[in-house]
């Protein structure tokens, strides 16, 4: 499994997580002021409204791929932030 | 109502007659697609022209939730405060709890949201003042025309000295003894208080199955009266104000903001930020259901 991404987002949501999560527009509710760090390899990168989302897969310490989807803001507020149309690729 | 449709009428000369950031041809760029300026230091500040908004117009500096009031109208955000409860009527509080909104005190999760703006119908007026702002004026000798950068809708302002129409119960206005519909953004008059300051009315919106106020399910009706004022306290300051007026909601009017905004680059080629349902598909199938349970 590559590993050649390390992703730092204000908020990180992952599907696999037992916990209810919020989504669209989640800044506001769910969150906000947990920040993890995880490495994977990108999947996909969506750059569309409502929101940017990150698509990746997490190799676990048990050896297991755990597919994450990270959100973010609409392309507008990204943009802002540094991200761009072609930020990520598959294979990242 | 596209902005192509609208460019089509009004030529962007309007605008770089009007603003010294306009460059010649030999410096011509695409500058950042989201327009960010600097705060202006207090000896640069330049008075504001005479009876004029023209320009495209921005959160102030460090400023931009103010303009996106996703939790809510600016000057009474949706989070369980006291002092922002508002002063619903019955009528207006069965509304309220008839919404599921995706922000706010009462916020619920993405598959059961029933905002109309999930489904990309439009805002309407006054949620289009409460969501994402960055605006675009263009005026002539009659109107001014905002255009409003999320969704790429447009409105008009009627400046010629033409009266408010008639509010008609149920919704609607009268003109000349004729009714006419109701509109998603109303029916806008606009005088002149003073060189600075545009004094706006609007009446006729969408009824109250159609629009909310803003993105936590705050409702309004078709009684709904609009106010805004537009002040130019400088070349490069816009401030923003807005009262609302719905008996049938609201006890009592009440101001939802009161918002600065800076005067940006015109030559923005901003970016735009349509509602696309099938865009809106696909990020639900990726995350808004599964973060659903659903």
């Amino acid at each position: 499994m590559k590993i050649g991404l390390v992703i730092v987002f204000a908020l990180v949501a992952g599907l696999s997580t037992p916990v209810p999560l919020a989504a669209h527009h989640t800044a506001s509710t769910l969150y906000t002021q947990k920040l993890v760090t995880v490495k994977g390899v990108v999947k996909a990168w969506l750059w569309s409204n409502p929101h940017c989302l990150l698509t990746f897969d997490v190799k676990g310490e048990d050896g297991q791929v755990v597919l994450w989807r990270a959100e973010t803001q609409a392309p507008n507020t990204a943009y802002t932030e540094g991200y761009r149309a072609n930020s990520f690729k598959p294979g990242d | 109502m596209r902005f192509s449709s609208w460019l089509g009428l009004v030529g962007s000369a309007l605008i770089f007659a009007q603003t010294p950031l306009a460059q010649s041809g030999s410096t011509a760029t695409w500058p950042e697609p989201v327009p960010a300026r600097r705060a202006i230091a207090e000896k640069d500040k330049k008075p504001a022209p005479r009876r004029s908004l023209v320009g495209m117009w921005g959160a102030m500096p460090g400023n931009r939730q103010a303009t996106n009031q996703s939790s809510g109208v600016q000057l009474k955000p949706n989070n369980g405060k006291p002092e922002n409860q508002l002063p619903y009527t019955s009528y207006g509080l069965e509304l309220y709890k008839s919404h599921k909104p995706l922000e706010g005190a009462d916020a619920v999760p993405p598959a059961a949201t029933n905002d109309p703006r999930v489904r990309c119908e439009p805002l309407g007026l006054p949620r289009h003042n409460h969501y994402d702002l960055g605006i675009q004026i263009f005026q002539d000798e009659y109107k001014i025309a905002m255009l409003y950068q999320y969704d790429n809708q447009w409105r008009i302002i009627w400046t010629d000295g033409r009266p408010l129409p008639k509010l008609v119960d149920g919704g609607g206005v009268e003109i000349n003894g004729q009714y006419r519909e109701p509109r998603w953004f109303g029916y806008s008059v606009g005088t002149w208080v003073d060189d600075y300051t545009l004094d706006v009315q609007t009446v006729g919106t969408m009824p109250e199955q159609r629009v909310w106020l803003d993105n936590t399910g705050r409702p309004i009706s078709d009684q709904l009266r609009i106010r805004e004022t537009f002040r130019r306290l400088d070349f490069d300051t816009l401030e923003w104000s807005e009262t609302i007026e719905d008996p049938k909601v609201y006890s009592r009017s009440w101001q939802t903001m009161k918002l600065p905004l800076m005067l940006q680059d015109p030559r923005t080629d901003v970016m735009t930020r349509y509602c696309s349902p099938s865009e809106v598909d696909a990020y639900n199938k990726a995350y808004g259901d599964p973060v659903s349970g659903k």
